[in-house]
């Protein structure tokens, strides 16, 4: 198979009458139709569609698009749910009798149906498995969500007659319902993406919406917990249901994160510690009842979804460990003093690895109040104003307080608001979905820096007071105009380099894509430089004034003001330009390097020219449409484009001696970069104390330093690899060299993902 | 062995129960005949099979390739390669390479700017068919399939329809 198109999910209303009569408890056989209930049509069947040609549609007005196309389902054995066979215990499983002889049996299966639910939760979130397949192939789970709904107001659903399950799994289950309404609001705010994400199709099984009362399955649960704990319990083998039963109790608490921007983790860190305790001593010998876990709801419910087996959860807690740390780093974010802080969280919580889909929501949620405040500290006004402040705009006439400028900033903030929540939103996503999301979004950051660099443009014309340098010899640097063009470089630049993360780039589109990305880089360093500039130029200024130019003391306390701020931003700038820098020579380093296997006739990065479909322009600009609008590609054509690239060839006379030449570059370059690298995992390591670079990632440093250390991998993989390329190679080119080497992308794990080592291979 | 290649022929079952066969055999996303016939009842003439005519059972396909052609976001044309199959014994034979050249010049002459599809990141074979011919990997897709396998979307450029924004294309219509 070479390809395949996507199956597509069909929805449509629920029209099975044995998944009704099986709701409403008039039948308690699943297992309907019977044979004998059925009236074989088969020969009229075929005797009409006999009489069809293969083209023809048949329509009825009872049998829609869905109904047609599920019916065309029967009998495939991988869409039709109604033929999955059930062994006899899954169909006459009963929830409402004790199962197990003994207590101590009772116990057992108790603890390993709780143990596997929730395993199956984390198997389901975690490891993006389908609901059936997981939390609702546990009988107890549809048992209830079932009764729901014909007992609206009481979570007692379990009558067996035995403690055990009356009072310590149903609460257990109750919890796993009050937990699946959470996942179903957040699925409703469509910040995470049905199937990528998180894919929860309840068959609409839908009554978990039902079970308002947090308050009083927390009683219920903290209850049992005393209950089992008592001495009554004590020689009863119950401490392993004791520590599920805190991860039940933790579990209906995760919505507050939302609800109510909780800060408390209190019940995060149980989860942890619970979990741990478990993966030590949880005896996994306890298995639970045969028929307790099966696809006997796929089969009766109203499924839209193909047949799904079973996927039997692993015999560890490590996915609660992993939620539970995922949710507390999300909600930390709520500690950031500064924008900086706060963007550079955003900046790096999914930077190293995917989050998981709901600590990504819960942020999202948690961190954009209802009240469009963020986290609790700015409205929409000053998180932008904060923002430009910590960037370019300290101490200059862009100052909101002054009305003017206001009125003409005030569309500019709005258009800049959205754009950094869109931003930070993107990066929230999935890694996949996250550079599709940033691509879409680089015409919108190209469109802020004309804005904002018009209304500099008018304002700069307008008696405004700059508020150091009177005779405004520093605005002509438009320190907005600034700011967009550094979010719109690193955007591109950011695009650009997750292509390789996500393993879309061939071999021979490396030259391009790394070269563009240092030519960016460039840009972008020059930005930068300027907004030095501006920040250097305001803070010399307020050391250089003398007294004669300060007519009031609240002047001088005014300018003085400024100096923590500069002294800050003049810091983190140094920090951009360092993180910048590295990502230029790194993709310079790969240029040169694909420049010399190019040199050599391995590799052509227009080595698709030859192919009676391709044509190799048409295929550079595909790969750059995301950017056409932004003023780069109106300069960069193709043509400019293949003039650059082949100042990187090596030809002509004199080939060893240029090829050291350009080796002695690239190491150069690596040298550069790993002194850039050093300085801003020394600056991480140390929070920025006493440090020449603000880097701004106290509340992300494992995250932040996972990710410069991976580049400092890269440099040394970079490095090796170049050392054995050029022992590999011949001293001179001859011969067609494309015939015995081939080149491969490789991504070693600890390395940037960013920068793929470029590997010469021998062909077979 | 000698291999010659033709359109399907729509009321032929046998050609059709072969070619569910085929792609049945080692898909990982499950069809039911709405599919088939989505495909082959719109646009029969880019669904092209292969047939050994040296075999004994010459009449039944041995690989074959399913496409469409429809107009994209009112902007362009676009091919979509939907599935392409060849039979285990007649592998590495460059019998689907040769399908899919077919179906690429059926689709350009027909007036598509791109071609599209998409395949799960694994399927190697498949990369390696579809990026020897041009296509490029533009998107990956998470969890795309029912297996929960990722999927890159590829893309072949043929006009230069194929490298405008939508947007931009529609404007210049109005």
């Amino acid at each position: 198979m070479y390809g395949q198109v996507k199956y597509q999910r069909i929805e449509h209303p629920r029209y099975n009458l044995d998944e009704k009569l099986y709701l409403l408890g008039l039948t308690d056989d699943p297992s309907w139709p019977k044979d004998d209930e059925l009236y074989d049509i088969t020969h009229i069947f075929k005797a009409l569609s006999s009489q069809m040609d293969a083209k023809d549609i048949v329509k009825t007005k009872e049998c829609g698009f869905y109904e047609f196309t599920h019916a065309l389902e029967v009998n495939n054995k991988k869409l039709d749910t109604s033929s999955i066979p059930l062994k006899q215990e899954e169909i006459h499983f009963d929830c409402n009798k004790p199962h197990g002889e003994t207590e101590e049996e009772r116990i057992n299966f108790v603890t390993a149906i709780a143990s596997r639910l929730l395993r199956s939760i984390t198997t389901w979130l975690n490891d993006h498995q389908t609901f059936p397949a997981t939390v609702l192939s546990c009988r107890y789970i549809e048992h209830f969500l079932i009764q729901l709904y014909s007992l609206p107001g009481t979570i007692d659903i379990l009558k067996t007659g035995d403690e055990y399950y009356d009072t310590f799994l149903n609460t257990c289950t109750a919890s796993v319902c009050y937990f699946l309404s959470f996942v179903s609001n957040i699925q409703e705010t469509s910040i995470l993406y049905e199937d990528e994400d998180l894919s929860f199709d309840p068959m609409a099984l839908d009554s978990f919406h039902l079970l308002r009362n947090q308050a009083v399955i927390a009683k219920k649960l903290e209850d049992s917990i005393k209950i089992l704990s008592s001495p009554q319990y004590l020689n009863k083998n119950v401490k392993d249901l004791i520590n599920l039963m805190h991860i039940f109790s933790s579990l209906i608490h995760i919505e507050d994160l939302v609800s109510k921007y909780s800060e408390d983790s209190e019940y995060l860190d149980k989860i942890i510690t619970v979990s741990d305790d478990l993966n030590v001593s949880y005896d996994w010998s306890r298995m639970p009842p045969n028929g307790s876990f099966s696809m006997i709801a796929q089969k009766t419910l109203s499924n839209n979804s193909p047949v799904h087996s079973i996927v039997e959860p692993v015999n560890s807690f490590n996915g609660w460990i992993d939620l539970a740390k995922d949710l507390k780093l999300a909600i930390s974010v709520s500690q950031s003093k500064s924008p900086i802080e706060f963007l550079q969280f955003v900046n790096f919580f999914t930077r190293t690895q995917e989050r998981h889909p709901l600590s990504r929501a819960v942020f999202l949620l948690f961190y954009s109040r209802k009240n469009g405040n963020i986290i609790g500290k700015y409205g929409k006004n000053e998180f932008v104003d904060k923002i430009w402040r910590e960037f370019s705009t300290t101490a200059t006439a862009i100052d909101l307080q002054n009305e003017l400028v206001f009125q003409n900033l005030s569309l500019v903030i709005d258009h800049c608001y959205t754009a950094v929540t869109e931003w930070i939103r993107n990066l929230t996503n999935n890694h996949a979905r996250a550079r599709r999301c940033i691509g879409s979004r680089i015409e919108m950051w190209s469109d802020i820096e004309t804005q904002t660099h018009t209304v500099e443009q008018y304002l700069h014309k307008q008696p405004l007071p700059d508020n150091i340098d009177s005779a405004k010899k520093a605005s002509h640097l438009w320190p907005l105009t600034l700011w967009s063009r550094a979010m719109k470089n690193s955007t591109i630049i950011d695009y650009s380099l997750r292509g390789f993360e996500l393993e879309l780039y061939q071999p021979f589109e490396c030259m391009e894509m790394t070269w563009f990305v240092s030519h960016i880089a460039s840009e972008s360093d020059e930005t930068l430089r300027e907004v030095e500039k501006i920040l250097n130029s305001k803070f010399n200024q307020i050391s250089e004034l003398t007294g004669q130019l300060l007519k009031t003391k609240q002047n001088v306390k005014k300018l003085n003001s400024y100096k923590p701020q500069l002294a800050r931003n003049i810091k983190y700038l140094k920090y951009l330009r360092a993180h910048n820098n590295v990502l230029r020579k790194l993709s310079i380093f790969q240029t040169y390097q694909f420049g010399i296997l190019k040199s050599y006739g391995i590799i052509d990065n227009n080595e698709l020219k030859e192919l009676p479909f391709v044509s190799c322009e048409l295929l550079h600009n595909l790969r750059f449409k995301k950017l056409i609008g932004t003023k780069f590609m109106k300069k960069l054509t193709y043509a400019a484009f293949q003039k650059f690239l082949n100042q990187y060839v090596i030809n002509g006379p004199e080939f060893q001696e240029k090829l050291q030449k350009v080796v002695e570059e690239m190491k150069l370059a690596l040298a550069d970069a790993r002194i850039d690298v050093k300085e801003i995992i020394h600056s991480i390591n140390k929070g920025d104390e006493d440090t020449s670079m603000l880097t701004g990632t106290r509340l992300v440093k494992d995250e932040a330093l996972s990710f410069y250390e991976e580049l400092e991998n890269s440099i040394e993989l970079l490095g090796n690899n170049l050392d054995t390329i050029t022992v590999s190679l011949p001293e001179t080119v001859s011969g067609d060299l494309k015939q015995k080497f081939f080149v491969k992308l490789r991504y070693d794990k600890g390395s940037c993902p960013y920068f793929p080592i470029l590997t010469l291979l021998e062909k077979q | 062995m000698k291999i010659t290649y033709r359109a399907l022929d729509l009321n032929n079952d046998v050609q059709l129960n072969k070619v569910k066969q085929l792609i049945d055999a080692d898909l990982s996303e499950p069809y039911s005949i709405y599919v088939y016939r989505y495909f082959l009842n719109q646009w029969p003439e880019l669904a092209l099979l292969a047939f050994d005519i040296e075999s004994e059972d010459k009449e039944t396909p041995i690989g074959c390739i399913i496409s469409k052609s429809e107009c994209h976001a009112a902007a362009r044309e676009r091919g979509y390669i939907g599935m392409l199959a060849v039979d285990h014994k007649y592998r590495r034979m460059g019998i689907a390479k040769n399908l899919a050249k077919l179906a690429i010049v059926k689709m350009k002459t027909g007036g598509c700017d791109e071609i599209m599809l998409e395949t799960e990141v694994d399927n190697f074979a498949a990369l390696n068919l579809y990026e020897s011919l041009g296509f490029i990997r533009v998107k990956r897709m998470y969890k795309y399939y029912l297996n929960h396998g990722d999927a890159y979307r590829l893309i072949l450029p043929l006009t230069e329809k194929a490298v405008q924004k939508s947007y931009i294309l529609n404007e210049e219509l109005r």
